[in-house]
């Protein structure tokens, strides 16, 4: 196991060096000198110098680009030219932030979609499983940053309007109302660190902070999962062992959750390493809409301001996290499905 | 061979002919109702396009100083073909044509029954022409023009003569619908297009030419797949920022060129199955070139998936598309697409939020019609599903 986990990181060394070459050809061939923002037509001479000599713009493409890769190896990727400072240093602040989404993200996926889908399949055919059916392909038809932009409207306006209805009306006091309210973007609320909250309001912040931005990640994936999974189900429930199982006079719930379930789950399982680079594509929107401060919006902010190191570090991690999502995928299959085996 | 042609019906039921007076209605009466549904939902476009259109018809076909409109010309020429091919349908429905039994087991006529009897397919597939036929008939039916600013309509609730409200600049948000829908679904079409195409030729390839240009192809095909695609898209469209006439088109092509993988994959292991298979040995053996038994047989008999392929991703490039211009990285105005439009309407969220509600649901009304109709299409063009 430990070596095939070996072989395929090696293997994934030249997907990384293609992909960073590849953004590194793009960025040189677009339109507009990269040292142009730097510079207003009075900017003197020697200072225009000094810039581009800080940043080796006068230096020709390839040589930039052998000192480049020679950087990465020591996951040096220079210093934005946008925010002055070191690019690992940006990463390693925002890297955590988009972590923590994609958690909640996952917990919200893959929970849900199995449960629905599960439940669709044990209600084959039944209004249930239409309704749950129509649910789901309407999530998953669905735009996700729109989804998002309808729970700000959703949770931000009505709901909190109508909690300040009930708050003069005195049916529940303002504490409760304050508890109840869900805040709308950001990850995390400025002032209570300045007025003093204790850690448990802190930590109840942070998570009343990642509940919409959860939901609207997660919601279209799980309508896709639930789809995966009702399918998955339904083949495994016509197979001859759940038949002998229920031969045998097993409870049905015994039948479908530790005989069918277990088995349909598996290819489940793989899905969720694969879901990494949905989980990129999607947090770009997503953390535009709820501003949250995590590698989606740094990518963009680095196109905006054509931030050649953050654009080819950002890439970088990335297809760092597609192959670990990759290599899990295939690890976590070895261990639910022991007739796998990589050696 | 009885158990089929047991059910064939070559006469149909009197009722049938009610879709004679309004098609549909013989549909709706013998019970299919999403085809009659459908039809009638046809029909109503028809009438409306007709209703809204032809009393204005001068103002419709010259609409400025521009001369005539070459769009009003191409929806005046649609009008009478949709209703044509309205009426058709419901005359084949009352007086179906005779088949003979071969032809009644052809693979067209068995792929024609499984999709028409595939209820949600057709939802998707009445859904798609809905919307195709809505976007041609546009300058008909469009009450306003859709980038007339005016700030003494701004933010108007929907309701009187604004069906849909008005955005931040007094523009009718129904007539910025149908006029942004032509866009996004024409971004859709020829970007799958071009997808498809440059997907069935690498998978083709690959898989008949094997050896080194397979997996030279395929891990360039993997790396693709391995990017995310939406971020890998607007690093391009925001390192190049087309402008200009022609930034539409090269959006559409960097998005074809982005989505060819998933094509690739399915052509490639087609191909490699059919390679094995004697049809092919027995066209070598009669001395036909590589080329021809490529594209004459390999191909033809490894499109079935990718045009349940093609059906899904349509929504897929449509949603990727409606998330660039949502970031300010889309097609360049002053063209507008269901993305840019919710795009318009998230700053005014609080006060007009029916500025980002219905093109979202435009959105996903598309998408949804696409995803149904690549399932109908799915159980009807797979042999192996059939009878299921």
């Amino acid at each position: 196991m430990l070596k095939y986990a070996l072989r395929k990181l090696l293997l994934a060394i030249p997907l990384i060096l293609g992909v960073v070459t590849f953004i590194f050809i793009l960025v040189e061939l677009s339109p507009g000198d990269v040292a142009d923002k730097f510079f207003t037509p009075d900017t003197p001479p020697e200072v225009r110098q000094a810039i581009a000599a800080k940043y080796q713009l006068d230096q020709p493409a390839i040589v930039r680009y052998g000192a480049m890769m020679k950087n990465l190896v020591f996951f040096d990727f220079g210093r934005s030219m946008a925010q002055e400072r070191p690019v690992f240093d940006i990463i390693l602040e925002t890297l955590p932030n988009t972590i923590i989404l994609s958690a909640v993200t996952l917990l919200i996926i893959y929970p849900t979609g199995i449960v629905v889908g599960s439940l669709q399949a044990i209600r084959h055919n039944t209004p249930v499983d239409t309704t749950l059916s129509i649910g789901s392909l309407l999530l998953f038809s669905m735009p996700g940053f729109w989804l998002a932009l309808m729970l700000q409207l959703l949770f931000g306006f009505y709901w909190t309007g109508w909690i300040d209805d009930q708050i003069a009306a005195g049916v529940i006091s303002a504490e409760l109302g304050g508890f109840l309210t869900i805040p709308l973007s950001g990850m995390q609320d400025p002032m209570l660190e300045l007025v003093g909250g204790t850690s448990t309001e802190i930590f109840i912040d942070r998570i009343k902070h990642l509940i919409l931005p959860g939901i609207a990640m997660g919601l279209a994936s799980a309508g896709s999962t639930a789809r995966y999974m009702r399918s998955a189900l339904l083949e495994t429930i016509r197979q001859d062992f759940i038949r002998t199982a229920r031969a045998k006079g097993l409870h049905e719930r015994t039948v479908v959750v530790k005989h069918a379930m277990r088995n349909a789950m598996l290819p489940i399982v793989t899905l969720i390493g694969l879901s990494f680079p949905f989980l990129v594509s999607g947090a770009v929107l997503i953390e535009t809409v709820f501003a949250w401060p995590g590698m989606g919006r740094l990518i963009l902010t680095a196109i905006y301001s054509q931030d050649t190191p953050l654009i080819i570090a950002c890439f970088f991690v990335f297809t760092v996290l597609v192959v670990i999502g990759n290599l899990l995928a295939d690890i976590a299959y070895a261990f639910v499905d022991p007739r796998i085996s990589y050696d | 061979m009885t158990a089929i042609t047991k059910t064939r019906s070559d006469t149909a039921p009197p009722l049938s002919r009610a879709g004679l007076a309004l098609p549909g209605l013989g549909h709706l009466l013998l019970g299919e109702w999403v085809s009659g549904l459908g039809l009638l939902l046809l029909d109503a476009l028809l009438v409306g396009a007709a209703v809204s259109g032809f009393p204005r018809i001068g103002e419709v076909l010259v609409p400025g100083d521009a001369g005539i409109s070459i769009h009003a010309v191409l929806a005046l020429g649609t009008w009478p073909i949709l209703a044509g091919a309205l009426w058709f349908t419901a005359y084949r429905r009352a007086f179906p044509r005779p088949l003979t039994d071969e032809e009644f087991n052809s693979n067209q006529q068995l792929f024609l029954r499984t999709l028409t009897r595939h209820r949600t397919g057709m939802l998707g597939f009445y859904g798609v022409l809905f919307m195709l036929l809505l976007t041609m008939l546009t300058p008909l039916i469009a009450p306003f023009d859709p980038d007339m600013v005016d700030v003494g309509t701004k933010n108007l609730a929907p309701g009187g003569a604004y069906w849909m409200g008005t955005d931040g600049f007094g523009r009718d948000v129904f007539s910025r619908l149908l006029f942004g829908g032509r866009i996004s679904l024409m971004i859709g079409f020829v970007a799958v297009s071009i997808a498809a195409t440059m997907g069935t030729t690498i998978g083709a390839l690959a898989a008949f030419a094997g050896g080194t240009v397979d997996r030279v192809l395929m891990f360039l095909t993997d790396g693709l797949i391995a990017l995310p695609k939406l971020v890998l898209l607007l690093t391009i469209v925001g390192l190049f920022r087309f402008q200009g006439p022609w930034g539409i088109f090269l959006i559409i092509a960097i998005l074809g060129a982005t989505g060819w993988m998933g094509v690739a994959r399915i052509v490639r292991s087609q191909v490699l199955s059919l390679k094995q298979q004697e049809f092919v040995q027995a066209a070598q053996a009669l001395g036909l070139s590589s080329t021809r038994i490529l594209f004459r047989h390999l191909i033809p008999n490894a499109l079935a998936p990718v045009i349940v392929y093609c059906s899904l991703a349509i929504g897929s490039t449509m949603l990727a598309e409606a998330g660039l211009s949502f970031l300010g990285l889309g097609v360049p105005p002053p063209t507008s697409t269901w993305g840019v439009m919710v795009a318009d309407g998230k700053d005014a969220l609080r006060n007009a939020p029916h500025v980002a509600i219905f093109p979202g649901l435009a959105i996903m009304v598309a998408v949804l019609s696409f995803n149904l109709l690549g399932d109908g299409l799915r159980d009807a063009l797979d042999p192996k599903l059939r009878g299921h």
